[in-house]
């Protein structure tokens, strides 16, 4: 037998760890086999110690089924018993095998297996990505007709209608929320980027971060009392507003971090050659990150245009085509969320057309921002 | 001579006034512009402080009436103005931890995919533009796909397992949140993984390790902490995710006795209860409980965010 | 640079010619919100009325109430009359207006049943008490013999969210079992003892028509519309009645007290139905309230008017009971007290 010098090292680095490999060489077969079929019985052929901790775990979990009177702690318990006997008689007999080959090949062997595990765990995230497109598509494409854009819905119990007061109602709340957001928005962030080491830009950076995790529920309920109550009515204003706060840290963020990127000596160069501050940033700085900006943008919109528990309590909803801005209006989740829990067949088939729209816009959306984020990269 | 003198002095100051009086104006916009900046960030910091004192406010005739023992209380009766949240607190947690851990192998598995085997090239691509687009599907979607072909799979499965067909509860919802957590902690393990010194790897690699021994050995506990941030964040996402929860989970405010009920049978979650009673609280008590409700939520998930993005910002720094 | 600023400058002119337009048309939809019990009525009758549109959010009783109180609505409309709390809540004194009366049935979701079961007021409470868990045992055999009951576990879905028809309901089941009344008793909104919960009567319905052991309540007319099954009640007379047009209009025939509140479950008439209610719309007395203007009052007046005279016909073909002669009289009487500064509208 040939050992190259690569094996001999790992010899030597086997030989000199913590445990000294003594005792009698187990097979990880015949030890994996035993413990399968007999549980943490099979696990003392490779371990003592092992073996009683797990047989003790097991009768615990006996005693306490028992106790509970619960068959189903009782399977799952042992269950989990015999799975860690089985992993653990696994492990200890592997680290008996004293040929350095061997042990190779077995680690060889676990290193691949490991791969395909990785590799079919982790694509199967697309399964339900697209098992959920096909249904969605299947469901909506056919509701979406000429008429189906252009109506609103029936009463109930007739056919036909359509979802015009939603796709008009989204429209105008999410170009409103836009109109607030997005200056607000990139001002505080190229203020962060700008200033990053001061105490306001460390407190609102903070801030940021609380209002991205904050559960757009929240949100809704604090608009009803800022918005709604007061003012006494719902309206498609306070629906935009509530929108406009879970748009801002999508964008400040992008904003900030395409700032960021950006070399210093741009900047200085312009200031040196006297142009205003404002004038920099606003025509020279923004319009080289134009790219990262407009892509937060576009993710913030995609985001908001789904949201429907913020519009619960502010938009209120509205069976008619509205635009009066004033008073409630109907969005596209909120229109699926209210008709998919309906018990009306026809309700369901407009929920299923909205959703078709809605996930359609919001898939484009996503697609052209990574295409313009490839295409116009940052310029440096 | 001293009129040559006089009148180039004089034109020379005229000059720069004149220059004088264009930078007094450039730098007034110049700091109205900066100013203006500053508001915008001050803006921010309002907003959030803002938030919590109306939550505080809304809640304080609940927080007044119940004290703490809200948190443990464990009926919730609107008839007899008696409000605990502790059913609300059990489906919460439950639903975010069992979604936590189904999801935490997928989004690792993505994580080690992307950052250590295939870093680069069109598979991998076509797996990051897939989390990607799973994160963009609004979660009204999600929960109507939930409710039209999940809970039907689960209520034939619960009728093989003679367990009560209820087909919504607590079970559905941790799938489909499942589903919806997945790409947070993926995104985030992808940077942490890339993140691991090469020299570390490769060092390794010399010493004979095979690829699943230094993924085990040295990325991982090298990334640990981050990982933990990656769960936490995806934790505080699962936390607050309302529409997709209210439903699929089966809308009851009662505890439910045994083990099999608690795991297959229907529940409520802080943001479901909410969604559901807001808009029929007729009486102050039973309003500012759900909004101390709402406070317990935010308090929670801001709590979460926040040491999940320091572990973050301390693991990049380092 | 030019392109994109241009782009920007044609969609901020497009949003606000379409804000400007679209606001400036004057918005004289009325809102309503409330009983989800009789949202399929009002839908047919606000898309026939053609003098103003009606903007009808069926978001259960208490939520109606709960709008109402906070004067964002114009009307609500609840199954259940004010109580004393919700009165002292309204800043004003409100009127309620008799719109209809229907029928609530329980609905179940039994494979194999021919014929429609036979439930009594007692067994019922247990059911949702959760004291009768399974569609075989003794007590419903007794009072259906010789149907072939599947052992198939009950499954109790009750609403999850205010309601009027939970409170009639449980106004029933409150006077049929003590042992109801004792633990649980009556409101839109109580602490059920056992089952799933559903968002309206929708979501009830909803899920019921597709669990199979599923219970529930709900408006005859949901039932109907969605083919569901519907048990006959015992009625205090003893007879088990089929929920009909006929039964409940039976039921609601009662002399009904100048405020209009009454409550006719557990009916005495030996043919009437024992669950069936009335429905109110709610507004306030005087209608000068948060700068309403008197236009706006009246058109209020005139579509609740609508609705107590030719909006009844839409009644009967929605299987809700069309108000008697004198509960129109008693009606009128009630909207003609409606005042504007004091002085009477109609």
């Amino acid at each position: 037998m040939e050992f190259s010098n690569q094996q001999n090292q790992s010899l030597a680095m086997q030989q000199s760890v913590r445990f000294t490999i003594s005792g009698k060489e187990k097979n990880m077969v015949a030890a994996f086999f035993l413990s399968l079929i007999l549980g943490p019985l099979g696990l003392f052929y490779s371990t003592t110690v092992g073996g009683i901790v797990m047989t003790v775990i097991g009768g615990l979990i006996l005693l306490a089924s028992k106790l509970t009177e619960s068959p189903f702690l009782l399977k799952w318990g042992l269950i989990m018993v015999w799975i860690v006997s089985m992993i653990w008689s696994y492990n200890t007999a592997k680290k008996t095998i004293k040929n350095a080959e061997k042990r190779l090949m077995f680690r060889n062997a676990e290193s691949l297996l490991y791969k395909i595990l990785i590799f079919i765990l982790a694509f199967a995230i697309t399964i339900p990505l697209i098992v959920i497109l096909v249904y969605i598509i299947k469901q909506g494409v056919t509701q979406v007709n000429w008429h189906f854009l252009t109506h609103v819905p029936a009463p109930v119990g007739e056919t036909g209608g359509g979802i015009l007061n939603a796709l008009v109602g989204s429209f105008l709340m999410v170009i409103m929320a836009a109109i607030v957001s997005i200056p607000i928005g990139m001002a505080a962030g190229i203020y962060l980027s700008e200033n990053a080491k001061t105490k306001l830009a460390h407190y609102a950076g903070l801030c940021v971060d609380i209002l991205q995790g904050v559960p757009s529920i929240v949100v809704g309920i604090v608009i009803y009392f800022w918005i709604v109550k007061p003012v006494g009515t719902f309206s498609a204003v306070s629906g935009s507003v509530a929108l406009a706060i879970m748009m801002l840290p999508i964008v400040i963020r992008s904003t900030e971090q395409t700032l960021k990127m950006l070399p210093d000596s741009l900047k200085e160069a312009a200031l040196s050659l006297g142009v205003p501050y404002h004038r920099v940033m606003l025509k020279v700085i923004v319009p080289c990150g134009f790219s990262g900006i407009l892509s937060g943008i576009m993710l913030s919109i995609a985001r908001v245009v789904g949201e429907t528990a913020p519009l619960i309590f502010t938009a209120f909803g509205n069976p008619y085509l509205s635009g009066a801005v004033t008073k409630p209006m109907e969005s596209l989740p909120h229109l699926i969320f209210t008709y998919a829990t309906s018990p009306y067949d026809e309700w369901h088939n407009l929920a299923w057309g909205a959703s078709f729209i809605l996930l359609v816009f919001v898939l484009t959306l996503n697609i052209i921002t990574k295409v313009i984020t490839r295409k116009w990269k940052v310029q440096l | 001579m001293s009129y040559l003198t006089d009148t180039i002095v004089k034109k020379r100051k005229m000059a720069e006034n004149k220059r004088l009086a264009l930078s007094n104006a450039q730098l007034k916009w110049e700091n109205g512009f900066r100013g203006l900046l500053k508001a915008m960030a001050m803006v921010l910091v309002l907003i959030v402080i803002g938030v919590f004192i109306t939550l505080v406010i809304e809640s304080w005739a609940s927080i007044k009436a119940l004290g703490v023992g809200y948190l443990w209380g464990k009926v919730w009766d609107p008839v007899s103005n008696v409000y605990g949240a502790y059913p609300f607190l059990v489906g919460t947690l439950l639903t975010s931890f069992i979604a936590l851990l189904i999801s935490i192998p997928f989004s690792y598995a993505i994580a080690i995919y992307l950052g250590e085997y295939n870093p680069k090239g069109w598979l991998s691509d076509l797996l990051k533009n897939t989390v990607e687009l799973i994160a963009a599907v609004p979660s009204v979607i999600y929960g109507f796909w939930a409710l039209s072909v999940l809970v039907p799979m689960i209520r034939s499965l619960e009728i093989k397992w003679q367990i009560a067909p209820y087909g919504v509860g607590i079970l559905t919802s941790s799938l489909i949140l499942a589903v919806m957590v997945i790409p947070y902690g993926a995104s985030l393990g992808i940077t942490l993984i890339r993140m691991t010194p090469s020299q570390l790897k490769e060092g390794a690699y010399a010493l004979g390790a095979t690829r699943f021994e230094v993924i085990r050995k040295v990325v991982t506990p090298y990334t640990r902490s981050g990982l933990f941030a990656g769960v936490l964040l995806s934790l505080g996402r699962a936390l607050g995710e309302t529409m997709a929860v209210t439903m699929v989970i089966g809308n009851t405010s009662a505890l439910a006795h045994t083990f099999k009920d608690m795991l297959f049978g229907p529940g409520n979650t802080m943001a479901s209860v909410i969604a559901n009673e807001f808009t029929e609280a007729d009486h102050t008590e039973y309003l500012s409980a759900l909004i101390e409700l709402g406070l317990v939520l935010f308090c929670v998930t801001v709590i979460i965010n926040i040491i999940g993005k320091r572990i973050i910002t301390r693991f990049s720094n380092n | 640079m030019k392109i994109m600023k241009s782009i920007k400058l044609a969609v901020v002119a497009i949003a606000a010619s379409f804000v400007a337009m679209t606001a400036s048309a004057q918005d004289n939809t009325l809102l309503g919100a409330g009983s989800t019990f009789v949202y399929p009525l009002f839908s047919k009758i606000f898309s026939q009325y053609s003098a103003s549109k009606v903007n009808y959010q069926s978001i259960g009783s208490g939520g109606g109430i709960l709008q109402l109180t906070n004067k964002t609505v114009d009307f609500g409309d609840s199954d259940a009359p004010l109580n004393a709390d919700q009165t002292a809540k309204m800043s004003a004194p409100v009127l309620h207006i008799p719109m209809t009366s229907g029928a609530v049935v329980v609905t179940y979701n039994v494979p194999g049943l021919k014929a429609p079961l036979n439930l009594t007021g007692k067994d019922l409470a247990d059911i949702f008490l959760g004291k009768i868990t399974s569609w075989n045992s003794a007590e419903i055999k007794a009072a259906n013999k010789g149907v072939n009951l599947p052992d198939l576990p009950i499954v109790v879905v009750h609403r999850s969210d205010g309601s009027g028809t939970s409170f009639i309901f449980t106004d029933y089941l409150t006077k049929v079992n003590p042992d109801w009344a004792k633990r649980v008793g009556k409101a839109s909104a109580v602490n059920w003892p056992a089952g799933l919960g559903g968002k309206g009567s929708e979501g009830v319905a909803g899920l019921v028509k597709q669990t199979p052991g599923g219970i529930t309540y709900v408006e005859l007319a949901y039932a109907k519309q969605n083919n569901m099954p519907f048990a006959n009640i015992q009625n205090k007379s003893g007879k088990f009645i089929t929920p009909t047009l006929e039964a409940t209009t039976l039921a609601s025939n009662v002399s009904i007290p100048e405020d209009s509140k009454v409550s006719i479950t557990n009916t005495d008439n030996p043919k009437g139905y024992p669950i069936a209610s009335f429905t109110w719309a709610l507004i306030y007395k005087e209608q000068d309230y948060n700068s309403r203007s008197k236009a706006r009052a009246t058109e209020l007046l005139k579509l609740l008017w609508y609705n107590i005279h030719q909006g009844q016909a839409q009644c009967a073909p929605l299987n809700y009971a069309p108000l008697s002669k004198s509960a129109v009289k008693v009606a009128e009487k009630i909207l003609k007290s409606a005042t504007y500064q004091g002085k009477p509208i109609l």
